[in-house]
């Protein structure tokens, strides 16, 4: 029987009783970042079946479960409605995201016919902007019956958004193609890293409109430049993992691209828990103390 | 350790600058969607302009295809290539054949009928119909299918349906003869193209 | 904190292990093995080719009649083989030809298209086929066709020793093409060809290899096997039994077998196709407007072959006469010849050489089984030179259609015998001096032909005699005398007509003490212009639709290249009936026709015509016309069409780095279907392609297996020129491959496999 004791076990409980989602969200990509890795150099070496492909679709979700669900049964006051923001974005992704994104707008199979400037400026607008304006939409609409209380609530919520979206697009990426399992996780761990950014940027714009009282156009400045920096890295890890002509193999170089794609994530984790660090700090200095709880 | 005043829940209650901000980044999406919308539109419909003095036409065909002037006697004088397109690629062609007086339109299509089924495997024409073109030009419209087979004997290509369309009409002494190939499977998405093809054609 | 830095440690550890990792499983090295020219070309030189069926095609069956092998000589569709298994005759009566490819070099051939003959010389059994049709009876698209073809090489320049490789077929449809090889042990002398009309191969080659194709270390061809058209043996290891030609059911002895047994040695040199080929390749066709139609009896095959008056030389001059007679010859000699009359020969008559030295046969000498190259009547001769005969009794047998014509013996061995001899035997008019004037073998019509001839080791006091001929009949013969001119030196006799000596072939014959000594033919035709005959006028140029049109059109030697017939017209004077003569078409230098004719037309006369037909136009260049009598050239002339020049092709070179390969997808590991691979010209980076169609160099489309390859051979760069290729590829849904600077060099592997991997967009 689980219990909350009165008292507190440790002075660190006293201080921060909740899940620390940054590190819980790095560990996640990492982890897909390490899969990723140990199936490419497994290659096609172990012979798989269909079913193992199904089940490697769950694998941003089974780490999820591992590193955050977890993470937050173990915590002194854990977040709830997890499982609500989970099964709601299964949904909305399935509905209406990832339809819009590769059947309406097709962006894959038109944007390299454009310059990288312009490969930057539509990934921004659609591969990114969308899912990021959807994880806002998802979290304003279900502020109204869970209790954000704090920054990183918004942060969590976020991040089981993402694990949502690229549930989804995973598994819409192995009913249209016939990928090995080494692709599979390739991608799984690609489309992970670019909804997380998209989501904590979300998370930010709307923990900064909330939480600090900023301004009404700071989430779309902040949506915006997040989307057009997660472009960025992603048409860049594209150029860099697309094939070079050799005079035998000439394959794509698909560590560049774990590399970037993992820099991306680490770096924009860095700076946003940093940037909502200080943010938090900045408002504790600003409430009396006598408003506290 | 900062929590918030459950008095006040920006959610449920928010204030008129969170409500606005909410409907910016909502407006932000929509724009970003419009915007994604007409650079696809933009991307997809790029045409490059072709003139060709001596045969009096000038086209406008996607960009990006590829393109044949022939400069050896050739069955056309005009034919580009979708070759970014798997499978047969998408062909628009224009051939200008020397008339008489008494040709009709009719029996051009006829004897591009007789010299194609020498070389075409199952060539068939399923359809003639008169065409009208804009400014009050008159022509016909021929259908017709055949399989294309690959020329290079040392590969394993899969023959592959062919449809396709002739349009031909009579400008002066000549006959212009509008040609429009496709794979049979994707036909029907790539005539809109032709549409547009002949939309800006002139001649 | 610090669980997050044990992470990231964890993670930067992977990493390395990774590219460690990486690095000795995933490089992969390009291969850098030199190869000779010889082997650079062998895969081309195998897919060039392919298996030839004659077949009889009737409304509802399709019987193969005869087999054989031949080479693609232009990536048109042209195909050099044997005429007998493939120009209709009594041993292959087929009306349809079947070419079968091997798509693969490991692997049968398989038919795949129909083809017509183009050019053929029965008579040299070479024949150059046009593919025409695919397999199921579509019309080929030529200018489409890209097939992998071979060069044809000098073979003027082969060399007794050296290394050369046969590839045929072997079996019917169930082996992959097969190589053999061997070296040139002998040439074959001939009058058809000279001294190396005939290649002889120490290479077992099998029969059915015969029409394929002999080629040098360089990768060119420069022979065909030839044999003479097999037989239909009941045994089964010479002839194979497929169908149920008598449709009772069963496949037994009973049915048509097709001929494969056997084996060959001798081979055609490429000297003699080139001017077929050239034909086919020009579609030029040539008529000899003003033939009469008359014909001789012989033509009709009542008469059987037969040969008389055999007799050896040691040298041979321009004119293809004996220089010599010979009864022995001493150790030492290299060249022979076995001289003889014959008649009643025909394009189609099987004739054999066999020798035997000591009663062992002798290979170098004899000549397998082939069809007869020459004239129905004439002087011919079979020899080899260059090589050291051993000593020994040599036998020599000539067959004919399996028939022994004749035999005769020669020893060679002993010193050198200084016997009186008569030598050098040449015609002409006599100065004041006595000396012969003129071209030596074709003298003017007039009273008086000269001879004269050199003599050694005569003694004063040999009876001898001259016997003149003409037209194989004796018409003169000088009373028995003794010799009074000493012992060495020349001698110059004659032989007048008051009344004229008739146009026509003449012979002489000297004999010393009622032995032949020394013989030589030649021909009065033409007039007198000084001591030149002249026997044709020089041939002008003319043009028209028919006949009739060009005899009343104005000569020119200028014309464009929309005409469609040039009429090329002389006059000629006194030329006897059956004299032979020869009508040859260059083309910016190069032969293209060549055919010996028997005179029929009247002795005098105006407008012989000649005439170049192409549909659609001749092509651009210098046309030439040669008239011959007797190997000596009397009447030349040259007219132009278009720019004068043949258009340069820029396909014709087949040599090059072959470049194929696979596309896949990075994601399934599967091939692409339908993806295109530009490989755009050395003049031109990516950026600078705007998709014209003039900036590709080739473009290839993949299969169903991602597999692609290009049909135009990629020129190698080198130290002092470089071709730096550029790279497109391009397709829906994937990330684009471009790439500048893509050179290749004689050590890159040929052909050039690549494998390449494209990632989807969204990837």
């Amino acid at each position: 029987m689980r219990y909350n004791s009165i008292t507190p076990t440790s002075v660190e409980d006293l201080i921060y009783p909740y899940r620390r989602v940054w590190l819980t969200l790095n560990l996640i990509a990492t982890s897909l970042f390490v899969i990723a890795l140990v199936f490419q150099l497994i290659g096609n070496r172990l012979p798989y079946t269909q079913l193992g492909k199904y089940l490697a679709l769950l694998l941003p979700f089974i780490l999820w479960v591992i590193f955050s669900f977890l993470g937050e049964l173990r915590a002194r006051l854990p977040r709830h409605g997890l499982w609500h923001t989970l099964l709601f974005t299964l949904v909305i992704a399935n509905g209406i995201v990832i339809p819009v994104l590769y059947d309406v707008l097709n962006v894959p199979a038109w944007i390299h016919e454009n310059t990288f400037f312009n490969k930057i400026l539509i990934h921004g607008l659609s591969m990114s902007i969308l899912p990021s304006i959807t994880t806002y939409s998802i979290l304003v609409y279900l502020g109204r019956a869970l209790p954000f209380k704090t920054r990183l609530d918004l942060l969590a919520h976020a991040e089981v958004i993402a694990i949502a979206f690229s549930s989804v697009d995973g598994l819409h990426y192995l009913l249209r193609n016939q990928p090995t399992l080494s692709s599979l996780t390739l991608y799984l761990f690609g489309t992970t890293v670019l909804y997380f950014i998209s989501s904590i940027f979300a998370a930010y714009a709307l923990s900064e409109l909330v939480f600090s009282q900023q301004s009404r156009f700071f989430p779309v400045i902040a949506l915006g430049l997040g989307s057009f920096m997660n472009g960025f890295i992603h048409i860049l890890k594209s150029n860099f993992t697309n094939t070079k002509l050799t005079l035998s193999t000439s394959a794509p170089n698909f560590l560049i691209g774990l590399v970037v794609s993992l820099g991306g994530i680490i770096a924009f984790s860095v700076v946003l828990s940093f940037l909502m660090r200080v943010a938090e700090q900045r408002q504790a200095l600003q409430t009396s103390p006598e408003k506290t709880i | 350790m900062q929590v918030t005043d459950l008095r006040h829940n920006a959610f449920t209650d928010p204030t008129p600058g969170q409500r606005w901000g909410h409907i910016l980044v909502g407006v932000l999406g929509v724009i970003a969607l419009l915007t994604v919308l007409n650079l696809k539109n933009a991307t997809l419909s790029r045409k490059t302009i072709y003139t060709n003095v001596e045969v009096g036409i000038t086209a406008l065909y996607p960009a990006d295809w590829l393109l044949d002037e022939p400069t050896s006697s050739a069955d056309y004088v005009f034919r580009v290539q979708n070759r970014h397109e798997r499978g047969y690629p998408t062909t628009f062609q224009i051939a200008s054949i020397p008339i008489s007086g008494d040709s009709q339109a009719r029996s051009i299509l006829d004897l591009l009928t007789l010299q194609r089924s020498k070389t075409l495997a199952a060539y068939r024409t399923l359809l003639v119909e008169p065409y009208q073109f804009a400014e009050d030009q008159q022509g016909i419209r021929g259908l017709f299918t055949y399989v294309d087979t690959a020329e290079n004997p040392f590969t394993q290509a899969i023959p592959s349906v062919v449809s396709g369309v002739d349009i031909v009409v009579s400008v002066g002494g000549r006959a212009l003869v509008i040609t429009f190939i496709s794979e049979a499977s994707n036909y029907d998405n790539n005539y809109t193209l032709f549409e547009t093809f002949l939309e800006d054609l002139s001649f | 904190m610090s669980r997050l830095l044990h992470c990231y440690a964890l993670l930067i550890l992977s990493i390395c292990m990774f590219i460690f990792t990486e690095s000795r499983l995933l490089h992969v090295h390009a291969q850098t093995t030199v190869l000779t020219p010889f082997e650079q070309n062998l895969d081309r030189i195998k897919r060039a080719t392919v298996l030839v069926y004659l077949a009889q095609e009737t409304r509802d069956d399709l019987q193969i009649i005869c087999v054989g092998s031949g080479t693609l000589v232009s990536r048109r569709g042209l195909i050099l083989t044997n005429a007998h298994h493939t120009v209709p005759n009594d041993a292959c009566n087929g009306n349809t030809i079947i070419i079968a490819l091997s798509l693969s070099t490991e692997q049968a051939p398989i038919p795949l298209y129909r083809a017509e003959v183009a050019q053929a010389n029965e008579g040299l059994d070479l024949a150059v086929l046009q593919i025409t049709q695919s397999n199921d009876g579509r019309t080929v698209d030529l200018d489409t066709l890209s097939l992998p073809f071979v060069e044809l090489g000098d073979s003027n320049l082969v060399e007794l020793d050296d290394t050369v490789s046969v590839m045929g077929y072997i079996n019917l449809s169930a082996d992959s093409v097969q190589l053999r090889r061997g070296t040139i042990t002998s040439f074959t002398a001939e009058p058809s060809g000279g001294e190396k009309t005939w290649f002889k191969t120490s290479a077992a080659i099998p029969a059915l290899m015969a029409g394929g194709g002999v080629y040098n270390q360089d990768g060119e061809l420069i022979g065909i096997p030839t044999t003479a058209p097999l037989s239909r043996q009941t045994s089964s290891q010479t002839c194979l039994v497929l169908q149920d030609t008598n449709q009772d059911g069963t496949i037994n002895e009973r049915d048509t077998c097709i001929p494969i047994g056997g084996f060959i040695n001798a081979l055609r040199p490429s000297s003699f196709a080139q001017p077929l080929v050239r034909a086919a390749t020009l579609q030029t066709t040539v008529e000899v407007v003003s033939r009469s139609t008359a014909v001789s009896l012989s033509q009709f095959g009542f008469l059987s072959p037969f040969a008389t008056r055999f007799f050896f030389s040691t040298a041979i001059n321009e004119a293809n006469m004996p220089t010599n007679v010979i009864t022995s010859a001493p150790t030492g000699t290299r060249s022979l010849y076995l001289f003889f009359d014959h008649a009643n020969m025909q394009p189609n008559t099987v004739y054999e050489l066999r020798v035997n030295t000591d009663n062992i046969p002798n290979t170098a000498l004899s000549l397998a089984p082939v069809r007869w190259s020459g004239a129905n009547n004439g002087l011919w001769y079979i020899g080899t030179s260059n090589q050291v005969l051993p000593n020994g009794v040599y036998d020599f047998t000539l067959l004919a259609d399996n028939i022994v014509l004749g035999s005769t013996t020669i020893v060679i061995g002993g010193g050198a015998q200084f016997v009186p001899s008569f030598s050098d035997i040449v015609f002409g008019l006599a100065d004041e001096s006595g000396n012969p004037l003129g071209n030596g073998f074709v003298l003017p019509v007039g009273t008086i032909a000269n001879a004269r001839f050199i003599y050694r080791n005569m003694q004063d006091g040999l009876e001898w005699t001259a016997r003149w001929f003409f037209e194989g009949v004796e018409i003169f013969r000088s009373p028995p005398d003794v010799w009074r001119d000493g012992a060495d030196g020349s001698k110059t006799i004659s032989i007048q007509d008051a009344n004229g000596l008739l146009p026509g072939k003449y012979r002489l014959e000297l004999y010393i003490a009622g032995r032949l000594s020394a013989t030589s033919d030649f021909t009065l035709a033409g007039l007198a212009d000084g001591a030149f005959p002249k026997v044709f006028s020089e041939p002008t140029f003319i043009g028209g639709e028919n006949q009739i049109e060009a005899l009343s059109s104005s000569p020119t030697t200028n014309y464009p290249n929309t005409v469609e017939n040039l009429f090329a017209q002389f006059d000629w004077n006194k030329i006897g009936t059956n004299t032979r003569w020869r009508l040859e078409w260059y083309i910016d230098e190069e032969l293209f026709f060549s055919q010996n004719l028997s005179w029929v037309n009247a002795d005098n006369g105006t407008q012989f015509l000649t005439r170049l037909a192409r549909s659609g136009g001749l092509l651009d260049g210098r046309y030439r016309i040669d008239l011959y009598i007797d190997e000596i050239r009397l009447a030349t002339n040259q007219a132009s069409v278009g720019i004068g020049q043949l258009p340069i092709d820029r396909f014709a070179d087949p040599e090059g780095l072959a470049l194929r390969g696979r596309i896949l997808d990075a994601s399934s590991q599967q091939g692409l279907e339908g993806v295109s691979f530009i490989l755009i010209s050395d003049q031109f980076s990516v950026a600078d392609f705007v998709w014209n169609t003039s900036q590709i160099y080739d473009v290839a489309v993949t299969d169903r297996n991602g597999y692609f390859e290009l049909v135009r051979p990629l020129e190698l760069s080198n130290d002092d020129v470089s071709f730096p290729y550029s790279v497109l590829i391009r397709s829906d849904g994937y990330l684009p491959i471009e790439f500048d600077g893509f050179v290749v060099k004689a050590d890159t592997p040929n052909p050039l496999e690549l494998t390449i991997y494209l990632t989807k967009g969204n990837e």
